[in-house]
């Protein structure tokens, strides 16, 4: 402002205050016409339109006459939370209820279609410049959606949010969940202002003070516009392997006689904006994205929002296509899960490398009840990659043998292999195995979740795949569950029928269920079952 | 203008506008998928969104003033362990508690293998759906469900990639949609597909099969903030992770009112599925999961309070620290034996030196020095010749990742943990 000053006594004249980013074209129309008044020495008009300006000490008026009576004053509520979220978010602001007031509330049962919509739109604000009129007269509609549906204490929440947002000269957003992003239809849960929402109301404040100072001073200044073009909005990254970080630039170009301001918002906390910025009128400048592709084995696309302070289109969505491959495969022919007959296995899994990338074995274990030999040697041959859809191809890396003996213990059991590597960022590769021994339960615990006092039945199997054996009863061990075979199931797996009668003490049931096999080696294969018991 | 704005205004009596009077009710979709195992949002920066309570608390609010069709495009889990079925079985049995329509098979719900499927049906009603499979003995596994005035459909873009787990065969082709599209046609009903595939896939199945008016793909990107349409067919997705969900209403014909949902803290959790999610978190501690978890070679720890012998200033400094409470933090909460948990609120739980129990290890619970500068014995024990490497903030991001701390900022966090 001092410079402004400064620049006036020597007779030039400064251009009006940046306007921040994302300030709606309300308060951009409102701040350049005062501008322009000082920029023609009229300073009783810049003076007279100061007051079209947003103020913290915000004054409203309420009218619910249209409001069911039962609904007053839980929307009365609403409203008054949505204020009181902005008095948090903004220290500093102020709300009171006059009967005439800067915002207007009121409430109609329906409002007309929305422009270019078939839906009724579910609030509408309108700016007043008359002395005597509020500043924003805000309509809520009592029913809004197509079909339409009653409003909710939600809706109004929303409603009266996005209102005191609009009041202090915010633009609308593109992200529903924060205040700003506005809809027509009924939102179920309330928004949330966002930093860079609460920032441009910070920043819309400074430049009000900086226009009254300077109307004050009787300073000229020159009102200009900035104008967007950026290009492209589209962008395609360089294919990239997980874990790298993938750059994207795009460029911003400033068309109009003011300055741009910019601030970008990304969808993801995996992309890195280039920080806020100014780009001079006619000027352009290039901004960067970079994108973490750590938490990311396939393709993927991120958005980053950038907010301006160009008056007719103050936020654009820049979209950032990412191509991405995991930086390793373990593939295993057999799968995770396997069977493993009488007399032992060998197991086979491939550590393939994306290109470029070193990872090379030193030592590998197989940790937990499984008892295996472990070796390892490089490999090359033709193996498919079914979870990423690549048929039978060439591939380079480590075969993994596991030896597993044949002593296994029946039932499912679960073990790591761990591969400790040279690479620094992947010192260790872990992957579990789950081998399948005999005859076991398919689940090997029934949990029946939360069960009321009605009666309810579930279901488990019993198998053992390949080898044909036979159930020669089930019981059960709770007088409130019973157990059955169910009737035309084997000879490999055989389904069990459990019904809970509904009677049980409400708290945690833990029961077992027992069934007998003609296996002498398994004789007898326990099932627990659970259930929380309301 | 104001008139343009009213001009419905006054007509009908007031009363009509609340649905709660209504004549019928509205029926809202509700899509949900890839949860991936993650039951409850995590973190330590505010807002943390998503969990499956608040998801429920979503849908019962909603159920009030609507029929709620409750779609889950599958992928409950992402991995093979115990812990993962036993969040399998907590999600089924909330989707059971929700009346979910209709649940579609993923690869990785199929590499849980047959006993967890059978669970997933025990718990979620028989909702389990997959028409890319040829049957399982011993499994019934429907290839569609109806809902209100919908035949949902579940189909796989790569189907072997859910028999070869299953030990079953895998049915390709177009086969199952053009099915889904007849049963539809037959019963009059509205066909949606629930699709295992990118949306490449969906964009090429909508223009293939038209008469679909929804379908619903995967993602590991965001749901896009307005819907993609192909014709007259709405594709939508619901992220990953649970912490969004797509809002459709759902007017008999033709879907509309596309809104994503942020699984915020607005959303309070709900009574029956905070239940269902202690009884997992009494599964986790009585599994001992977090006594049998893999750890790598390491070095001897010193524990904080021997770094705070010589390091007095950075010892008051992690007191004051937020780092200093995080395990009893998780505790509190319940999860101080879940190692999907623990493992970013105490030192070293996944090395061999580290965290065990808080009685065994006292000195590692809580993020603490060796939380970030490793394991520290051998510079207690010779401080001047054996030195500490120095770390940056990469190390912050190996627990505020984007997905667990989502709004982490190191420069501002670093202040709040700042030492010498």
């Amino acid at each position: 402002m001092l410079v402004a000053i400064v620049f006036a006594a020597l007779g030039f004249q400064a251009l009006g205050p940046v306007l921040p980013p994302s300030c709606s074209p309300s308060f951009q129309a409102t701040a350049l016409s005062i501008e322009e008044a000082l920029q023609n020495h009229d300073f009783a008009k810049a003076s007279d339109r100061l007051r079209l300006l947003p103020k913290p000490s915000i004054t409203f008026s309420w009218d619910d006459q249209k409001v069911p009576a039962a609904y007053r004053s839980q929307f009365r509520a609403s409203g008054d939370a949505a204020m009181s979220m902005w008095k948090t978010r903004v220290p500093g602001l102020t709300f009171s209820q006059k009967p005439k007031g800067d915002i207007r509330i009121s409430f109609e049962p329906v409002l007309a279609l929305r422009a270019g919509t078939n839906m009724p739109a579910a609030h509408v604000g309108f700016w007043s410049e008359d002395p005597t009129a509020p500043r924003l007269d805000y309509v809520i509609g009592l029913k809004r959606g197509s079909p339409l549906k009653g409003s909710e204490e939600t809706d109004i929440f929303n409603d009266v949010a996005y209102c005191v947002g609009s009041y202090l000269g915010i633009s609308d957003g593109v992200y529903d969940t924060y205040t700003m992003g506005t809809t027509d239809l009924s939102r179920p849960v309330r928004t949330a202002i966002s930093g860079t929402e609460s920032g441009t109301v910070h920043r819309n404040l400074q430049v009000v003070r900086t226009l009254q100072e300077a109307v004050k001073a009787k300073t000229p200044l020159i009102a200009a516009k900035s104008d967007l073009f950026i290009d492209p909005l589209v962008v395609d990254g360089d294919p990239a392997i997980q874990g790298d970080r993938v750059e994207f630039h795009v460029q911003l170009s400033n068309r109009g006689n003011g300055p741009l301001a910019f601030s970008m918002f990304p969808d993801c906390g995996c992309t890195v904006v280039t920080d806020p910025g100014v780009v001079s009128p006619g000027a352009n400048r290039v901004v960067s994205f970079a994108v973490d592709t750590t938490n990311f084995t396939t393709n993927t696309t991120k958005h980053v929002a950038v907010y301006t302070n160009d008056p007719t289109t103050p936020v654009r969505m820049v979209t950032l296509n990412v191509k991405i491959k995991p930086r390793f495969r373990l593939l295993s022919p057999l799968g995770d899960t396997f069977v493993v007959p009488n007399g032992g296995l060998k197991y086979a899994i491939y550590l393939i490398p994306a290109n470029g990338t070193s990872l090379e074995p030193i030592s590998a274990k197989l940790t937990g009840p499984i008892s295996a030999k472990v070796s390892f040697a490089p490999w090359q041959g033709v193996l498919p990659d079914p979870e990423l859809n690549e048929g039978p191809l060439p591939r380079k890396g480590y075969k993994f043998t596991l030896d597993i003996s044949g002593n296994l213990i029946s039932g499912r059991n679960q073990a790591t292999l761990q591969i400790f590597t040279s690479n620094p960022e992947f010192p260790d590769i872990a992957y579990p195995i789950n081998a399948q021994k005999g005859i076991i339960a398919l689940p090997e615990e029934v949990y029946m979740g939360l069960v009321g006092k009605v009666p309810k039945s579930f279901r488990f199997q019993v198998s053992r795949p390949g080898t044909p054996f036979k159930i020669l009863g089930v019981t059960s061990n709770s007088p409130n569950i019973k157990a059955s075979l169910v009737a035309g199931t084997g000879p490999n797996t055989y389904s069990i029928s459990l019904q809970y009668d509904g009677n049980a003490r409400a708290g945690e049931l833990m029961a077992a269920v027992k069934v007998r096999t003609n296996d002498p080696k398994q004789p007898i294969i326990d099932v627990p079952v659970r259930a929380m018991i309301q | 203008m104001k008139s343009w704005a009213i001009g419905l205004g006054l007509s009908g009596v007031l009363c009509a506008a609340f649905s709660s009077f209504s004549p019928t009710r509205p029926t809202t979709v509700i899509v949900t998928g890839d949860i991936l195992g993650y039951l409850s949002p995590c973190g330590c920066t505010y807002p943390m969104i998503g969990g499956i309570k608040r998801q429920a608390t979503l849908i019962r609010r909603l159920s009030r003033t609507s029929n709620v069709v409750l779609l889950a495009n599958g992928a409950l889990t992402g991995g093979t362990s115990k812990q993962e079925q036993m969040k399998v079985e907590t999600l089924a049995a909330t989707f059971g508690s929700l009346n979910a329509a209709a649940i579609n098979l993923a690869p990785e719900d199929a590499k849980l293998g047959q006993g967890t499927l059978q669970a997933i049906q025990n718990l979620s009603n028989q909702k389990l759906i997959c028409g890319s499979i040829e049957e399982i003995e011993g499994l019934p596994l429907r290839p569609s469900a109806p809902a209100e005035r919908m035949l949902i459909g579940g189909v796989s873009s790569h189907p072997s990639n859910l028999a070869r787990p299953l030990g079953t065969r895998a049915i390709s082709g177009d086969a199952p949609i053009s099915s889904l599209i007849r049963d539809a046609k037959e019963e009059e009903l509205v066909p949606v597909l629930l699709l295992d595939g990118t949306q490449n896939d969906a964009e090429s199945t909508a223009r293939k099969f038209p008469d679909l008016k929804l379908i619903v793909y995967r993602s590991s990107s965001e749901s896009p903030l307005r819907p993609l349409r192909v014709g007259q067919t709405l594709l939508v997705t619901p992220g990953q992770f649970g912490k969004k969900v797509v809002s459709l209403s759902f007017d008999g014909k033709a879907f509309s009112d596309y809104q994503v949902v942020a699984l915020g803290p607005d959303l309070v959790d709900d009574r029956d599925v905070s239940k269902l999610y202690k009884s997992y978190l009494h599964r986790v501690d009585q599994a001992g999961f977090l006594d049998r978890i893999v750890r790598k070679p390491s070095g001897a720890f010193a524990g904080t309070t021997a770094c705070g012998q010589c390091h007095i200033s950075s010892l008051r400094a992690w007191k004051n620290s937020t780092h200093a409470l995080a395990l009893a933090n998780l505790e509190a909460q319940g999860h101080g034996r879940d190692p999907d948990c623990v493992t970013c609120h105490v030192v070293g739980l996944n090395l061999q030196g580290g965290y065990r129990s808080r009685l065994k290890t006292p000195d590692m619970a809580n993020v603490g020095c060796e939380s970030c500068h490793g394991s520290g014995a051998r510079h207690s024990q010779k401080p001047l010749s054996i030195k500490m490497s120095k770390v940056g903030t990469v190390m912050c991001a190996k627990c505020h990742n984007p997905d667990q701390s989502p709004g982490f900022n190191p420069i501002t966090f670093w202040g709040r943990i700042k030492h010498r």
